[in-house]
């Protein structure tokens, strides 16, 4: 393989531009427990009254990260047409009691708890997955899941893919840039389909074909060159460096605060 | 064609990483016991997977909307049992990088989009011979949007059903009329498909899995 970028160390997910005082220096292993119990739990929520402190815990999570607000409203932002479908859905679909009404429309109580409870569940959850990969780098995410039980194989595919989709990505943007250039634009629609864009399917087809293609004959390359570098006989991805007491603490508070959850929600504690 | 977090009651989520570890680790134990060095296909799934990520984000235009192709049936041609492990790389990265879909969900989507590939990788290979690699290929394209579209309705409407909206002629009509919907999606896909099985028939038929056990 003649690229000197296959001996650079995988790029982090994470942005370590942020000063973090303290959600990047708590350790992956016991991080990843944490967060993955907490979102467990808070999967779980299902009733409004506890949402409240779902937040609070969200709040006091990514003031700790040091992340830019902003970026985090970002993202969320957008969460998905199915969860706004459902959220502007179940509060005219569900329940006896009426808040307004307008003909066959109405307002439901019920619907508009669970929607509410719905919503804020969903985005607290993308708030905490979003935490988990902006503060800690891939290989450190991925020797923490190995050391969870994670297959060698699969967290070796994760750490590969990881490491060849940015270059993947440019080589589409070039070729796609380099098919403009010649004179080629996508035109007409599914909908109307013209003769241009009938040859573009086909078109679009061959291109993708070329892109695997590419991306083949490179993995013959990237195999040699892993072989060579002794790719089999160690890890690729190095095992989890254990976790320092405070960072024990700090997941064994997160295990409380999850079995909590759990517990209030199923619990019978009034609303 | 992702569920988000948190819309999912627990069965369900956990259910979906549990159909998810099975499939994983049968996948991942046919590699092992088929190939000598089964590393040796590590590199080949995670470039594929890595394109397949990219060039499903191809949008097509399609009126008042676009929408972009799932290729799923195709890494099921392409990678045979190694698709679902690519799927559950594939679908982690976008929950992690990009927010898209989640990590409690992982595991349901996985199947979503992962059961089809597999289904669509045995549907190319049993059927080739007597199709002819196009028509299988369209098959395969075409049956993996299908079924996943059928399993993602399947599940969104378990999920309906547990917000209290029993209904079941309203399901039925829903689940038609969706199911429906996304015919003329089956249909791009699986001519798309077609079209690249048929180039990398002609430039790198290796590539279709000639001379792989898997």
């Amino acid at each position: 393989m003649k690229s000197s970028k296959a001996n650079l160390p995988c790029p982090p997910l994470a942005s370590r531009s942020f000063s973090s005082p303290w959600l990047h220096r708590w350790r992956p292993l016991p991080k990843v427990v944490g967060l993955l119990a907490l979102m467990a739990a808070f999967a779980q929520v299902q009733r409004l009254a506890l949402l409240p402190l779902v937040w609070v815990l969200v709040a006091l999570l990514w003031a700790l990260s040091g992340l830019p607000l902003r970026r985090g409203l970002r993202r969320l932002a957008a969460p998905g047409v199915l969860l706004i479908a459902f959220v502007l859905f179940l509060p005219f679909a569900v329940g006896e009691t009426f808040l307004w009404q307008w003909g066959s429309l109405a307002l439901r109580w019920e619907g508009l708890e669970r929607a509410l409870c719905l919503g804020g569940r969903s985005l607290a959850l993308l708030a905490l997955a979003m935490l988990l990969g902006e503060t800690t780098p891939l290989p450190a995410l991925l020797a923490a899941l190995g050391a969870l039980g994670i297959p060698d194989l699969l967290l070796e595919l994760a750490w590969l893919t990881q490491r060849y989709l940015q270059e993947v990505g440019s080589q589409w943007q070039r070729m796609q840039r380099a098919a403009r250039l010649r004179g080629w634009r996508p035109r007409g629609s599914l909908w109307q389909p013209g003769p241009t864009w009938r040859q573009d399917l086909p078109f679009l087809a061959a291109a993708v074909g070329t892109l695997l293609v590419r991306s083949y004959e490179r993995s013959q390359r990237v195999y040699q060159a892993l072989r060579l570098r002794g790719y089999g006989r160690a890890p690729l991805v190095p095992p989890a460096a254990g976790g320092d007491p405070c960072s024990w603490a700090a997941t064994g508070l997160a295990l409380a605060v999850a079995v909590g959850l759990v517990l209030v929600n199923f619990g019978g504690y009034p609303d | 064609m992702h569920i988000s977090e948190g819309l999912l009651p627990a069965p369900l989520w956990l259910g979906g990483y549990g159909i998810t570890a099975l499939l994983t680790g049968w996948s991942l134990h046919l590699l092992q016991r088929l190939e000598k060095d089964p590393r040796r296909q590590l590199p080949k799934a995670a470039l594929l997977t890595a394109a397949f990520f990219v060039a499903s984000s191809l949008h097509l235009p399609f009126p008042p909307a676009s929408l972009h192709l799932l290729l799923n049936g195709l890494m099921g041609v392409m990678l045979g049992a190694l698709a679902y492990p690519a799927i559950v790389v594939g679908l982690f990265f976008q929950a992690v990088a990009f927010g898209h879909g989640g990590l409690t969900t992982l595991g349901i989507n996985a199947a979503i989009m992962g059961i089809p590939a597999l289904l669509a990788g045995g549907i190319f290979r049993a059927s080739r011979r007597w199709l002819g690699t196009g028509w299988a290929a369209f098959w395969a394209g075409a049956v993996g949007v299908v079924l996943a579209a059928l399993l993602f309705y399947g599940v969104v409407l378990a999920a309906l059903r547990r917000e209290g909206i029993p209904s079941t002629s309203a399901e039925h009509l829903a689940l038609t009329s969706l199911v429906a919907a996304h015919l003329p999606l089956a249909g791009v896909e699986g001519l798309f498909t077609r079209w690249v099985v048929l180039f990398l028939q002609r430039v790198q038929p290796q590539l279709l899995g000639e001379d792989e056990k898997l």
